[in-house]
């Protein structure tokens, strides 16, 4: 038989017998993994063994000395096409930055290397350094260098999250603000409100626990406010005469503004707010007693000393219309958040006294009147629920309940957000789902719920839960409130401008450069992912601002 | 007394660096009655200071340069640059690649709690070129374990995924067995009567191990020695047994690169698509493509 090139993918034990037999066989081999070393030793998984050799290693000298086999680690498939017996691959490497030609794997690099690491290969049960060969016997030693942090990664608008830390350890504050507005414009928003992906990641999560980033960030950004700090504004060299008209001034509108500013847009971009404040969900969305409104005036003051104007109280489709937007203005944002409750999809759920949880926190926010008598109800098990319940015994409810068809696991709200909803006195009822307002007169005098149970665990492994039958039974109550997700109000636009709208109600969008199907327009935050958490939506209106500078300078 | 310690690495736990990660102060829930007043207060500057110097300052390689002027053979080059390679092949053997997820108890950071490791770290410690020399220690104090439980904290999968998952832990609870005198072993699954099932007469060869058809509910550390106390429901009741590690068996699935070449060849692959035929190599309805199973 004629020799063969084979692609072997995977350089685990499977991988390297493989490799082996197909070398055996004459052919010649590509191994690719993306692993910086191929396999160690595994234990089965296929049967029990209760004598004997309990791993199987796979054979690395062989591997290693036979010239029929190539290992490509730290490999990355960039493309991989064709047809029986002919494909075309195209493989990305990263360096190992080791010749391993000349490597006699001494090991003296190791010895000096100051980083430490946790060892993924040990699965961070050691430390190693940035230089190593992860398994013995594979001497594939590599010098490891990452573009990004790994809280950096994580973070959707990729804040320098070591080099801030690093200044507030030095007591270098205002660096390590500047270090944040590079990016972000809404360090004391921010530093309160973010559910924080990055600390997840943290690797000193591995040794104790992680950082406390967001915290960080927030007492770095009060330190100017408490201070009376003047904030540095950075002036662009550029000045682009193209105006731009920016729908909605919360997180991602706000930040793009901000951006565009920074770019040379700055005393053109103008920001229209349907609300009497700037702020978007920063303002009603978030409680004052999680994040106060002076503070958020502050980073809002910031941006606008960027020459950025808002107009506030205009609302798009009726104030004033789209078309005269898109006229007037070279470049159009649609930034509007997601500010409509969810259906709970329940009989009578237009009763008086039922409403949406968000626009009862919207009320709150902007200090209009709110039910506050007697007992509240508040479906659902997000942070939207817990501000709505935590907001409802502040206005003077007497008594909250909320109702979650699950149990506390599966909840969706950051857990700390129901340790303190929990510990101010929210009443919950897990495993309790709504079934039908009861009405009296026309106005809701309570909830007819059922009990649940968990069943067997649903595809993102949450046990499923399913109703007992004959369980029914009613909760009093003067007020419900429907915190079960929100959406976007697509009505700012009118079918004739032709939007696409996706399945969530949001405006569909190129997800790199946030485009929407019609020209000049761009759409980010909340009103092009669905409702999300606030740093992605300034991550989004960071983004769109870097398109819609391409795109208008791409058209000259 | 870390087990980091061992083999010349070490981490120096710094008198002025706090292991635990600062507190955020809240006023009392007295007095958030019946007003707005902002909850969460803020770090003050000593606190906020001491917390930014826990951070590792990950950067891996700093370009310091050390281990090239250390190494002799001068193999180490920082010029050297990424590489993109053209290959045209004949065959494509897909394998099942070494990835694995961890879904953690009750939505906690990971493996906070010191005690509680994965079946990853215990294969890594049971093996000779492992951590510890092939001993099961405590990652809190280093002390050896005598009350192991094994628990499944994802949700349901394919069937053979699933008893590979606790096949890979039985093996490593037979092998605690043999290394530790008298050790308690339990498993927690919440789909343990249906693995007992399809493993069969295999199970006749394990004796020892309590076998518990439960879900898992929480996890907490308890006493000085942090042992943890683990809460699972059986038989409809909730039910609490402290261990001296606890270990989180791991969602075997298909890491990006092997999923991706998958859909660029057009084959419907997932993880129990390696598993049956141990060892075999097994073709695809693709031609040209086939899959290499575990071993």
């Amino acid at each position: 038989m004629a020799e063969k090139n084979v692609l072997i993918i995977g350089g685990g034990i499977a991988g390297v017998r493989a490799a082996l037999a197909q070398a055996d066989a004459g052919n010649k081999v590509f191994m690719v993994e993306d692993f910086p070393s191929i396999g160690g030793e595994r234990i089965s998984q296929d049967r029990i063994i209760n004598d004997g050799d309990f791993f199987t290693a796979p054979d690395l000298a062989a591997v290693k000395e036979n010239k029929a086999i190539q290992v490509i680690d730290s490999a990355e498939l960039r493309s991989l096409v064709g047809e029986n017996g002919k494909y075309k691959v195209k493989i990305h490497r990263r360096t190992p930055r080791v010749d391993r030609e000349k490597c006699d794997d001494c090991g003296e690099c190791i010895k000096v290397c100051p980083i430490h690491m946790y060892d993924d290969y040990n699965e961070a049960l050691e430390w190693r350094t940035a230089v190593d060969f992860f398994n013995k016997g594979s001497g594939n030693y590599n010098v490891f260098k990452e573009d990004m942090p790994v809280c950096q990664r994580t973070c959707p608008i990729n804040l320098d999250i070591r080099t801030y830390v690093g200044y507030i350890a030095d007591g270098k504050y205002a660096e390590s603000l500047a270090a944040i507005r590079k990016k972000l414009p809404f360090p004391l928003s921010i530093g309160r409100v973010c559910p924080h992906p990055c600390e997840f990641e943290c690797n000193r999560g591995y040794k104790d626990e992680p950082i406390s980033i967001c915290f960080l960030k927030r007492f770095v950004a009060d330190h100017e406010v408490y201070n009376d700090i003047e904030p540095t504004i950075t002036v662009s060299d550029e000045t682009y005469p193209e105006k731009i008209a920016i729908i909605g001034g919360g997180p991602s509108g706000l930040t793009c503004a901000y951006h565009l500013a920074l770019l040379g847009y700055q005393n053109n971009i103008t920001v229209f707010e349907a609300l009497p404040k700037p702020g978007g969900m920063f303002l009603v969305g978030i409680p004052e007693y999680r994040l106060p409104k002076a503070i958020l005036a502050k980073d809002v003051e910031f941006v606008e000393k960027h020459g950025v104007e808002i107009k506030c109280g205009v609302r798009i489709g009726k104030d004033i219309s789209f078309d005269d937007i898109r006229k007037d203005y070279d470049a159009v944002l649609v930034a509007i958040g997601a500010h409509m409750g969810m259906s709970m999809r329940v009989k009578n759920e237009d009763a008086e006294g039922v409403f949406e949880g968000v626009k009862f926190l919207r009320d709150a926010g902007l200090g209009n009147e709110v039910p506050n008598k007697g007992i509240a109800i508040v479906v659902g098990g997000g942070n939207v629920a817990m501000d709505v319940a935590r907001t409802g015994l502040r206005v003077g409810f007497d008594e909250v309940n909320l109702l979650y068809r699950r149990t506390r696991k599966e909840m969706p709200a950051s857990p700390w957000e129901v340790d303190a909803a929990e510990h101010e006195g929210i009443k919950f009822h897990f495993l309790v789902a709504p079934q039908e307002v009861v009405v009296k007169d026309g106005k809701a005098v309570g909830m007819q719920c059922l009990k649940m149970e968990l069943g067997e665990p649903d595809a993102s492994g949450r046990r499923r839960p399913v109703p007992i039958e004959g369980s029914e039974f009613v909760m009093d109550a003067d007020t419900v409130f429907a915190a079960i997700g929100q959406v976007t109000d697509t009505s700012v636009v009118e079918e004739k401008h032709g939007f696409k709208i996706g399945r969530k109600f949001n405006f569909e969008v190129n997800p790199k450069t946030f485009e929407t199907n019609v020209e000049g327009v761009f759409a980010s935050g909340d009103a092009a992912t669905g409702a999300n958490i606030a740093v992605r939506a300034c991550a989004g209106g960071k983004t769109a601002a870097e398109s819609i500078h391409k795109y208008l300078r791409g058209k000259k | 007394m870390y087990i980091y310690e061992k083999k010349g690495r070490y981490i120096i736990d710094f008198q002025d660096i706090p292991a635990e990660r600062a507190e955020m102060p809240e006023i009392e829930v007295e007095e958030r009655q019946g007003n707005f007043k902002e909850v969460e207060t803020g770090f003050p500057e000593e606190v906020a200071v001491a917390e930014a110097k826990r951070c590792f300052s990950c950067r891996r390689c700093l370009g310091c340069a050390l281990c090239w002027a250390e190494c002799k053979p001068e193999a180490i080059n920082f010029e050297m640059q990424d590489e993109d390679l053209d290959l045209e092949v004949d065959e494509v053997i897909l394998s099942s690649g070494m990835q694995r997820k961890i879904r953690p108890i009750a939505g906690s950071y990971g493996n906070r709690h010191m005690n509680v490791v994965t079946d990853l770290q215990v294969e890594r410690m049971l093996a000779d070129t492992g951590a510890s020399n092939g001993f099961i220690l405590r990652p809190q104090d280093g002390e050896i374990p005598k009350k192991i439980g094994f628990v499944q904290t994802f949700g349901s999968v394919d069937d053979k995924v699933r008893d590979a998952a606790l096949i890979l832990g039985i093996n490593e609870a037979v092998i605690a067995q043999k290394r530790i005198d008298g050790v308690e072993i339990s498993f927690v699954s919440p789909n343990m009567d249906a693995f007992k099932t399809s493993a069969g007469s295999d199970l006749d060869k394990v004796s020892g191990i309590t076998f518990i058809n439960g879900t898992v509910v929480d996890a907490a550390e308890v006493g000085e020695n942090k042992d943890i106390e683990l809460k699972y429901e059986a038989d409809g009741s909730e039910k609490t047994e402290t261990f001296d590690l606890l270990v989180l068996l791991t969602q075997p699935q298909l890491p990006p690169i092997i999923e991706g070449a998958a859909k660029r060849l057009g084959v419907e692959v997932d993880y129990a698509s390696f598993l049956g035929k141990p060892g075999e190599i097994v073709e695809t309805d693709k031609p040209g493509v086939v899959l290499a199973q575990n071993v």
